[in-house]
């Protein structure tokens, strides 16, 4: 799900790009540079910086829920992700993908501070508001483009340990056209083999899944030439090894977003003549998960 | 809607230790310059070594399976041959399991992988793949453990049906990116590749020895203690068995056992230790087969389950002496054919199972067209399965001879269809060398022939079907059904049913393919009517005790258990027409009945001869002693347990005595010369002439035969004594008295005679 900044919302620039697909690609959260309050024994932190959703690749807080109080010595306690960008890179998103934030009932805050502190946790400031999330598919989180130096993910008490699999901090691409028709939303892009089981009497049997995936096809068109080879040929190229969160209507849909990684090597091809200034076309199939 | 879901897990070798802390003494810089991945392949402390294993959960890449359940998405496929159950005949075919992982980053985190990945100076998900580095840490996973999973969204890990196999090899396709790994059912331990029963013995002569001596010893120094028991048996140079007591490397030896000759031996002889099972269960000796000889883990064999098939559908034991490694697979399956079994794995339960060959009942389950899948059904005829003569080999002579050479075998026992070779037009003729069978053992060769015939004598019809997963009537490997397809009626076009037992069963993610076998065979009554112990004495013999032949072949006997008046066994020992029982030594009777707890109905039958050695006769007189008596022939038949004698038309002959000695000269002179020697009595063995004492002169007697005793030697003054013929006593000379006759019967108030009584020669007393 897309959960927009207070802020932003209020943008005017923003109000022009509400609906605009929105692909995060760009991703300065390293095995380095992030950190966090606890982990369990085997899912360190580090995990989040890479793309790998499967158990064992995930973050795990070490939160014992004992039954005490917040706070006191073994019970849970709020979880801090801190993520040092030092980014000269103007900033305005942080998704997370295959996590249990919903599951658990743990509202998650962003923070972000542009210079150090003198003191720790001292220049933060609140990127997002405090969210209890609707369900614990990918979710992104826009908020106003700025530098930052330091981003922290906050999350709130649970009923048991919060985990995620996957964190994104950057700069969001945003499409130059919105999409219209001819798209399957991502959630619902189910795709399943089935096997029906009928008796030699013709009595139903019943049907067995074996197994169900999601997927989904971007035709974009009318790309300007430029915007292309400036700021969506370096998404392709590095589409190549890595995943991205998609939202292909942010401002209608925002509890459709997906991690996806591309099913085929997309090639741009240019759609009009010289004239009308080379704008281009690309089809992106992708699949990926969206809960 | 069921959605399906498939894991597999394997249990990965992984130390517990830390590294460099104590016990482990690696370091770096000195065992190695790089931290272990705390594998056995990586280890730079192998004595310090503790194998903690990891179980690490693969599934396929679907976003159905739910994440509650952890599991590595890597998991492409997996396929399956599945093991063949061999109805009667041998072990059958080992199941197969295949599982294809495809390659991928992996940040090595999580248990199993690197406890040191915070300290390597790279980023896992960037250098190298999962099965890449997989396969270097891991390449000794052969004998580990392997479970497919297999169950629906909604259930947990336990609810789901697991497969137990065991993984026998792994191929890294490092181009491809595929990791595939086979697996096997747990029976593939019996192969005889890496399972062999006796073990090789590593010990040799380290002298010669020649064919009286009774002293061995062995080489290399202190093999004795490591390799050899107390006592035992052993084969020396393949070719003479011996009893053995031993003392360090020395063995004291009784030489020329079980059927062989006792002859020379070089120094560098081989010493293999012999393996005898003496009236075993079958179930026992498959189970040591399987815990001692093959490594299965002994928790794979509920082995009162196995007793508790063979108490109430067997009822036999099983003999055999192994003096030569031979693979256990093959000792399983002779047995699986002596004794009428079928044994498989059971991947689900993670047992071996046992099972008697016997009818289906005819309310088992039933496959029909409500629950098998559509236009999977396919029935075929086997012609080649079709058996009409079984010819068993049985009573091995010699443990070190050919196991397929009819001439190392005493006995066979044929069994003939004749109808069924008069439907069919020609014989099928189906030839078994049974080891595990000994001497007396027709009757259990006659049944197992039977039951034989009973499931081969119409070939039985395969069937091959889907059932849908998860159906009402789920299919288990090796188990009975009925089956119902429409070309399966009756003469008369109506709708009939197959009984059937599943042979092969290939569980899919949709259906479970299933292959079973017509079950044909039929309740086979014992020789004599159901319940009796028959113990049929087809050869010729000596000496024999009726109690230990009992117990070569059946189960002890218990007698009466207080549940009423004659619920002891039943047992009938039968001497065939033209076979004798005879002995070697006048003091001991041909056939002793022997001991028997109170309440076990015994009879005997004799359709041939029971005979008592006959007496030696009478040596001639030398010197002023005289000539001497005749020596009394041996009992045919002893008792001191109560039976029922059936002898009508056959004979029980006492053995004769022998013929009082004689002499050449005048009573009291001295020397004589030509002293003569009195006959051997009659007998089996019969008695020896007379003889004399000193070398000169000597016209000894005539030994008896099995007919008649000999004739006493006349050729001097004083004649000697004829030898008694059968159950006759010898000749009396004035020099020396005849030998007594032997007794027919040894024990004529404990036999209660059925019938007319037969030929009977010699006393009968008590």
């Amino acid at each position: 799900m897309i959960v927009l900044a207070e802020n932003l919302v209020l943008s005017p620039t923003f109000a022009l790009s509400a609906n605009q697909p929105l692909i995060g690609w760009h991703n300065l959260v390293t095995a380095a540079n992030v950190s966090a309050t606890s982990e369990a024994a085997g899912f360190p932190i580090s995990n989040v910086a890479n793309p790998i959703t499967a158990p064992g690749g995930r973050w795990r807080a070490d939160y014992e829920i004992t039954g005490e109080g917040e706070g006191e010595e073994g019970g849970p306690a709020v979880q801090s992700i801190t993520i040092a960008v030092n980014s000269v890179e103007e900033l305005d998103y942080v998704a997370i993908a295959r996590h249990n934030l919903a599951s658990i009932g743990a509202p998650i805050t962003i923070y972000g501070q542009s210079e150090e502190g003198e003191g720790e946790g001292e220049g933060f400031a609140e990127l997002v508001q405090e969210t209890l999330l609707a369900n614990d598919g990918p979710a992104l989180f826009r908020f106003e483009k700025q530098a930052l130096t330091d981003i922290r993910i906050d999350i709130g008490i649970g009923s048991s340990a919060p985990e995620i699999a996957v964190i994104y901090a950057g700069a969001l691409l945003i499409l130059q056209r919105r999409i219209f028709v001819g798209h399957t939303p991502i959630p619902y892009g189910r795709e399943a083999n089935i096997i029906n089981g009928r008796s030699e009497a013709g009595d139903f049997l019943g049907r067995i899944v074996l197994s169900e995936m999601t997927a989904t096809a971007v035709d974009l068109q009318n790309i300007d030439p430029a915007f292309y080879r400036s700021d969506i040929d370096p998404f392709i190229l590095a589409s190549k090894e890595t995943p991205f969160f998609f939202a292909w209507r942010p401002g209608d849909y925002p509890g459709e977003v997906g991690f996806a990684w591309m099913a085929n090597s997309p090639k741009p091809v240019n759609q009009r003549t010289a004239d009308s200034d080379g704008l281009m076309q690309i089809d992106l199939q992708m699949t990926g998960i969206s809960l | 809607m069921s959605k399906s879901l498939v894991y597999v897990e394997i249990d990965i070798p992984f130390c517990a230790n830390i590294y460099g802390e104590a016990p482990c003494t690696a370091a770096l810089g000195v065992t190695g310059e790089i931290k272990c991945f705390n594998s056995l392949a990586t280890c730079q402390d192998r004595p310090n070594y503790i194998d903690d294993p990891v179980t690490l959960r693969f599934s396929e890449d679907s976003v159905h399976y739910p994440k509650e359940i952890e599991a590595i998405p890597s998991l492409v496929g997996h396929s399956m041959t599945p093991a063949t159950v061999s109805l009667g005949r041998d072990l059958g075919q080992r199941a197969s399991l295949s599982v294809t992982f495809k390659d991928h980053r992996w940040p090595d985190t999580a248990s199993g992988f690197d406890k040191y990945v915070s300290e390597r100076p790279y980023d896992p998900v960037k250098q190298g793949t999962f099965w890449g580095k997989f396969r270097s840490r891991q390449p000794f996973l052969r004998g580990r453990a392997l479970r497919l999973i297999r169950g629906f969204v909604g259930q947990a890990i336990g609810e789901m049906e697991t497969r137990h196999y065991v993984i026998d090899s792994f191929d890294f396709g490092a181009a491809t990116g595929r990791y595939t790994i086979t697996a096997k059912d747990v029976l593939k331990l019996l192969d005889g590749d890496r399972a062999q029963a006796p073990r090789l013995s590593q010990g040799f002569l380290v002298a010669g020895i020649d064919d009286d001596d009774t002293e061995a010893t062995l080489s290399p120094a202190g093999i004795g203690d490591l390799e050899y028991p107390a006592s035992g048996y052993v084969a020396i140079g393949g070719k003479e068995i011996c009893s053995f007591t031993r003392s360090g490397d020395v063995l004291t030896l009784t030489r020329a056992q079980l059927g062989t000759i006792a002859i020379e031996h070089d120094a560098q002889d081989r010493v293999q230790l012999g393996l005898r099972y003496v009236a075993q269960d079958a179930a026992v000796i498959v189970e040591d087969l399987c815990t001692e000889y093959a490594n299965v883990d002994p928790s794979f064999i509920t082995l009162a389950n196995w007793q508790a098939e063979t108490a109430a559908f067997l009822d036999r034991v099983f003999s055999a002496d192994l003096f030569e490694p031979t693979p256990v697979n093959q000792l399983v399956s002779e047995l699986i054919e002596d004794a009428a079994l079928s044994i498989w794995y059971d991947e689900v339960t993670q047992q071996i199972r046992l099972r008697v060959i016997r009818p289906i009942s005819t309310d088992a389950d039933t496959f029909d067209r409500n629950n098998i899948l559509s236009e999977t059904t396919h029935t075929r005829e086997q012609p080649n399965e079709r058996i009409s003569q079984v010819w068993r080999y049985f009573a091995k002579r010699n443990p070190l001879e050919g196991q397929n050479d009819p001439d190392n075998y005493r006995s066979v026992a044929v069994t003939i269809d004749a109808d069924a070779e008069a439907d069919y037009g020609s014989s099928a003729i189906h030839k078994i060398y049974s080891r595990w069978i000994p001497f007396g053992g027709r009757s259990i060769a006659t049944k197992a022939n039977a039951l034989f015939l009973s499931r081969y004598r119409d070939p039985p019809r395969r069937f091959n079907f889907h059932s849908f997963r998860g159906g009402v009537v789920m299919p288990t490997l090796g188990q009975g059904y009925r089956f119902k397809a429409i070309g399966i009626q009756d003469a008369t076009g109506a709708e009939d049913d197959a009984p059937i037992q599943i042979t092969r069963l290939k569980p899919g993610d949709a259906a479970n393919e299933v292959e079973a076998e017509e079950m044909l065979a039929t309740a086979v009554e014992d020789e004599e009517g159901d319940g009796e112990r028959v113990i049929i004495i087809d050869g010729n013999a000596f000496n024999l005790n009726g109690r230990t032949l009992h117990d070569a072949l059946f189960p002890a006997p218990i007698g009466e258990t207080g549940e009423g008046e004659g619920d002891g066994e039943v047992i009938v020992f039968i001497v065939e027409n033209g076979v004798t029982v005879g002995s070697t030594d006048t003091a001991n009777p041909a056939f002793t009945v022997g001991d028997w707890p109170a309440g076990v109905d015994i009879t005997v039958t004799v359709n041939g001869r029971v005979q008592g050695k006959g007496g030696d006769g009478g040596d001639g007189a030398s010197g002023e002693g005289g000539a001497l008596t005749g020596l009394p022939g041996g009992v045919a038949l002893h008792t001191d347990y109560p039976i029922n004698l059936e002898d009508d038309g056959g004979e029980i002959w006492g053995g004769g005595g022998g013929g009082g000695g004689g002499a050449s000269g005048s009573p009291g002179a001295f020397p004589f010369s030509d002293v003569n020697g009195g006959g051997g009595g009659a007998g089996t063995n019969p008695g020896d002439g007379g003889d004399a004492p000193i070398s000169f002169g000597i016209n000894p007697g005539d030994p008896g035969t099995s007919e008649a005793g000999g004739a006493g030697n006349t050729t001097g003054t004083i004649d000697a004594g004829d030898g008694g013929d059968p159950g006759q006593a010898g000749e009396t000379t004035t020099l020396g008295a005849g030998g007594a006759a032997g007794a027919a019967i040894d024990g004529i108030s404990n036999v209660t005679t059925i019938g007319e009584a037969g030929d009977r020669r010699g006393p009968e007393i008590n």
